[in-house]
């Protein structure tokens, strides 16, 4: 016959995972991340004139066909 | 050293999940995480813990293997390195990276972890994976070891703090945890008791000496 094994501190650090989410950040590397993230978000070329098709629009006449 | 190896329960039974340096593309990949699971803190630490990865490694302060950061410290052992390590399991063929840890090398050899998260929703057989933090934990410990690293230390929050409590069994883990190298001896001494009860010989043999 199989005995139970006894529940032990693996099985309640498994259970305290199911239960709450692991997802942590330190508060300093967290806020550093998100000032990169800022900086290169400024740094990037703006595309609004892609997204509303006007680039595409001008391609199209001045020749796309070229 | 031995690639760094811990054990996670899915689908009721015990499989082994392998942590590894992540090269540019596995960061890439880390970073798609808020796609797949917005609004969820895992998805936007992931992304976050990746674009600090490719801020630093435009300044070469990233490393992508142990062989790297070997040299790296060869060269300068006052050199501080950024590296993601990543979890991912060959029997897990649904995702890549299940977990991801953010860490740092200071100038004085310490390891310092910034980022811990678990993949949302991981799965294998319809069941939640479990214990891939407690996991990584442990993989820190040997990584620390495996370096003669004497302390691991982080910043916590209060809802980190209980996990490293916890996990550590560090009475009272305020907003810093700090892992000295008798702690981190002790912690991995009890990790591996409590998997010899739940592992063969052959499997731990093969994967913990």
């Amino acid at each position: 016959m199989m005995t139970k094994r006894k529940r032990d501190w693996l099985d309640d650090l498994f259970d305290y995972e199911a239960k709450h989410p692991i997802a942590f950040a330190s508060p300093s590397a967290l806020a550093e991340a998100r000032l990169i993230a800022k900086l290169d978000k400024a740094r990037r070329p703006r595309r609004r004139t892609q997204r509303n098709g006007t680039v595409h629009f001008h391609r199209r006449r001045n020749g796309a066909a070229a | 050293m031995k690639t760094l190896i811990f054990h996670v329960e899915a689908a009721g039974e015990f499989r082994p999940v392998e942590l590894m340096f992540a090269t540019e593309s596995e960061v890439r990949r880390v970073r798609a995480w808020r796609k797949r699971t917005p609004a969820t803190d895992a998805g936007e630490f992931a992304a976050l813990a990746a674009k600090r990865w490719f801020y630093y490694a435009r300044e070469g302060s990233t490393v992508s293997s142990f062989e790297e950061m070997r040299a790296a410290i060869k060269r300068n052992e006052r050199s501080q390195l950024a590296f993601l390590l990543v979890a991912s399991a060959e029997w897990g063929k649904r995702y890549k990276s299940l977990a991801l840890a953010y860490c740092r090398r200071t100038w004085c050899h310490h390891l310092v972890l910034d980022f811990l998260a678990v993949r949302p929703g991981v799965s294998f057989a319809n069941q939640p994976i479990r214990g891939l933090g407690s996991g990584m934990i442990f993989s820190l410990a040997n990584l620390a070891d495996a370096f003669g690293m004497k302390k691991i230390w982080g910043e916590t929050t209060m809802s980190s703090a209980p996990f490293y409590d916890k996990v550590l069994r560090i009475r009272s883990v305020l907003d810093l945890f700090i892992i000295r190298q008798k702690a981190m001896r002790r912690f991995r001494e009890r990790y591996l008791a409590k998997l010899k009860r739940r592992l063969d010989e052959t499997e731990l043999q093969m994967h913990y000496y």
